[in-house]
């Protein structure tokens, strides 16, 4: 996928590019506690949860059949990935397997799940025509998926507010900046010191934080 | 395990030790075990702090041997939070210890003389019981500093704090971890009590010079461990979450779900939940040189455990379970947590529970005593109570008198035990669970979940949807066996993913013990405790109107999905059909 494709994809949907921090991380997993709390992903239009996992998010169908082991799309435990859809206002939510009775009842399409079936995912209305354009995802990736998928989702690009990009990345270890390597702002290279320095302004609230596979610039 | 230690405490002179053969409760351990000599010994319609209860202390049937996971201890008494029979289960060092010596349980009877504090000695040479005078009111780090002058720290101590001195109804017993630290309790139903109007204070097992127990067949059982610890590794959750993440690998998921009661079970999402979710937890852990992965006891394949520590890198407490980030996190609108992991420390060290004292303050924070999100203020409740001032008395008592003491109909308790951190009326088959356990509000009465090989209800059509009450009355049975065991209740994902590490737990016992049971033979187990812990509590007073959970769950939607507890009441009432 080209870099510029979520820049773009972006601008389409809110009418303005944020700020785009281009980096190359030797350890995408280390951005576990971003992914936890949360990021936005645009998306061209709407597709059910197991097309949005393989094409959107790029994540191969082995990982999405065997690891992805508990999804929630709004809130509601989903267990047919074929019918549940990702439209706009949707927030999506993944996890590997959990422990306990809970771990089993919230699993997808499992034996306990009639234990919880007040809250399970039911089909939407059917779509219009008029839902199908580009949109923002909101997407949250819980325990081993942060770091089964943090390469994935960090390629395709996520949109992160800014305050909580500087929160994390003013706690980072040296071991994590170890990792870290070539990296620009909006198309200028930054030294990685800026950030733990807090020296470093990005100009939009929301930042578009993009994996790159190597040095962007040099 | 061929003997039973009994501790007379109203004898002439002083507590008086007795070994005697196991007896009738050969073949018997952990749940097992204490639910049949309460059942047997324990008049149900007695007062739990009364001469006629027993405290009965168990290990699991396979502790003391090289069984992975399987460190688990049982204590059963009549409780004196709910009144029904309770059996409370801790991890630590103690189970294995007690194993190693031979005894099957350790029974704790009769009337207490005069207001001296005794200390039980149990080693390879025998057992002694001395004053303990110097310890009284110690809590329980405290009390563990001064054992380890005496006694070093390889020994197992077994103990209550505070709490258990003073008859709390929300009090524990603390057990000592690899480390010599009383992280690991039998928290639920006031156990800890029961020891305390005993005049037992502590109880140190020194397995020096014994040697593991031996199995029956030790080629077999050799093989089937092997295969066991391997399934256990194999398993995404008993090889990599739960190590990674300790149990509160949940609070995210269960957040999302809607079902994470907060603000003293309120509403189903709490909006900083992100801030103390087991990833953050593990993440800050390992930076700070705690662990996020850890055993409580040695020999654990899974070690969901972990070590917190402060941010100039001192030793804070255990690393806080999935349940105690909730009841003193999200429930009470705190998401700091180190002062999370503060108020966990001084649960242990006071001996209460985390979950009674935790849904407690969220209900004082309801009361108005002080605001959600307090977190200074929680600290000096938990402290009020571990010290028993007169409002500590109340909040000691637990979740249900702290309601009744400021006048509010929004306890979230069953059978006068304050429910755990899963919304009922999200995950409905939780709240079957917790309004028909012979426990009280008890999650643990449905984790296991390997009834689908256990053939718990026959051989169910596995594409016929069950029904809430069937699939509760599956895993309370499933449970009940378990327990017994001593294997630890986080094995049940593997056994219940892979039929071959099942199997393996089952030829593990079979190897040990020179057996032959079957999966049926485990099912019969479970019912015949349950059975046996039904009985007590219909003797003791309990009907199906305490199969219930509180009428505000079936008023009161949960946001965000808007729902209430629906499940019929004959439904409720149809899951002991067995
Ligand atoms: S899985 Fe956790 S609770 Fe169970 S025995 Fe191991 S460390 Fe203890």
């Amino acid at each position: 996928m080209p870099s510029t494709e979520p820049v773009d994809l972006l601008s389409r949907i809110t009418g303005a590019a944020p700020s785009l921090l281009r980096f190359t991380h030797a350890q995408p997993n280390q951005f576990e506690i971003i992914l936890q709390a949360g990021f936005a992903l645009p998306v061209e239009r709407p597709t059910n949860v197991y097309e949005f996992l393989r094409d959107q998010l790029g994540v191969p169908e082995e990982v999405i059949q065997q690891r992805i082991q508990t999804l929630f799309l709004n809130s509601s435990p989903v267990d047919n990935l074929l019918t549940a859809q990702v439209r706009p206002g949707s927030t999506l939510a993944l996890s590997g397997a959990l422990p306990g009775l809970l771990g089993a009842t919230m699993r997808r399409g499992g034996y306990y799940s009639r234990m919880r079936e007040g809250i399970s995912y039911k089909q939407d209305e059917p779509l219009t025509e008029e839902h199908a354009k580009p949109f923002l995802v909101q997407v949250r990736l819980y325990n081993l998926m942060a770091r089964d998928l943090a390469g994935y989702a960090l390629r395709r690009g996520i949109l992160v507010p800014k305050d909580r990009l500087c929160e994390f990345l003013e706690q980072q270890p040296p071991a994590f900046w170890m990792q870290f390597g070539h990296c620009e702002l909006d198309e200028k290279p930054i030294p990685t010191d800026a950030f733990h320095q807090a020296a470093w302004e990005p100009c939009t609230e929301t930042i578009l934080l993009l994996l790159a596979d190597s040095p962007v610039k040099e | 395990m061929d003997k039973i230690l009994r501790i007379d405490v109203g004898a002439a002179g002083g507590p008086k030790a007795k070994v005697e053969p196991v007896g009738e409760y050969t073949g018997l351990g952990g749940r097992a075990l204490t639910t049949s000599v309460v059942s047997k010994e324990v008049p149900p319609d007695c007062h739990p702090l009364g001469p006629e209860n027993k405290l009965v202390i168990a290990p699991g049937l396979m502790s003391g041997s090289a069984a992975s996971s399987s460190g688990r201890l049982s204590v059963g008494c009549k409780s004196p939070l709910t009144g029904t029979i309770k059996e409370a289960n801790s991890g630590g060092t103690a189970s294995q210890a007690l194993g190693r010596l031979g005894y099957a349980a350790v029974i704790i009877e009769g009337e207490r003389q005069g207001d001296d504090l005794y200390m039980i000695v149990m080693d390879s040479s025998g057992v002694k019981i001395e004053k303990a005078n110097d310890f009284r009111m110690l809590p329980n780090y405290d009390l563990a500093e001064k054992i380890k002058t005496r006694f070093g720290d390889k020994v197992s101590l077994i103990s209550i704090g505070t709490a258990g001195e003073m008859r709390m109804a929300n009090s524990t017993i603390a057990v000592t971890d690899v480390e010599f630290r009383p992280s690991r309790h039998a928290g639920r139903g006031g156990v800890g009590a029961v020891m305390g109007s005993k005049g037992i204070k502590a109880i140190v097992v020194n397995a020096e010079g014994t040697k593991m127990r031996q199995p029956a067949n030790p080629d077999k059982f050799k093989e089937a461990n092997r295969k066991f610890v391997e399934g256990l590794k194999g398993h995404a959750v008993t090889g990599q979450g739960l190590p990674a993440y300790g149990t509160n690998i949940l609070t995210n998921v269960l957040n999302e779900a809607g079902g994470y009661p907060t603000y003293n079970f309120k509403e189903g999402r709490y909006k900083h939940a992100d801030k103390i979710s087991g990833e953050v937890q593990a993440d800050l852990e390992t930076k700070r040189g705690g662990l996020a992965t850890h055993g409580c006891h040695r020999g654990c394949a899974i070690q969901c455990s972990g070590v917190y520590h402060d941010k100039d890198g001192h030793y804070v407490t255990k690393q806080p379970e999935y349940e105690t980030v909730w009841a003193h996190g999200g429930n009470c609108g705190i998401c700091d947590l180190d002062s999370i992991a503060r108020l966990d420390f001084m649960d242990d060290n006071y001996g209460f529970d985390t979950i009674e004292m935790g849904v407690t303050i969220g209900v004082a924070m309801e009361a108005g005593l002080i605001k959600f999100g307090d977190a200074e203020g929680a600290q000096r409740l938990v402290d009020e109570a571990g010290k028993g001032t007169p409002l500590g008395r109340i909040l000691g008592a637990g979740a249900a008198v702290t309601a009744k003491c400021f006048g509010l109909e929004r306890a979230p308790v069953v059978k006068g035990q304050a429910m755990p951190a899963y919304d009922p009326r999200a995950v409905k088959g939780i709240g079957v669970t917790y309004a028909t356990t012979t426990q009280g509000a008890d999650h643990t009465a449905g984790y296991a979940v390997a009834t689908n090989i256990l053939k718990v209800g026959g051989d169910v059509d596995p594409l016929k949807p069950a029904g809430q009450a069937e699939l509760s009355r599956n895993l309370q049975i499933a449970t009940a066996a378990l327990d017994s065991t001593g294997y630890c209740l986080f094995i049940a994902f593997a056994i219940l993913d892979q039929p071959e590490t099942f199997q393996a737990m089952v030829d593990s016992i079979n190897a040990m013990y020179g057996l032959e049971l079957t999966g049926n033979d485990v099912v019969e187990l479970g019912k015949k405790v349950l059975r046996m812990e039904r009985q007590f509590n219909e003797q003791a007073g309990f009907t199906k109107a305490h199969d219930r959970l509180p009428r505000y769950f079936s008023r009161e939607p949960l946001a965000p999905h808007n729902v209430v507890f629906d499940v019929s009441d004959k439904e409720l009432d149809s899951v002991f059909n067995f």
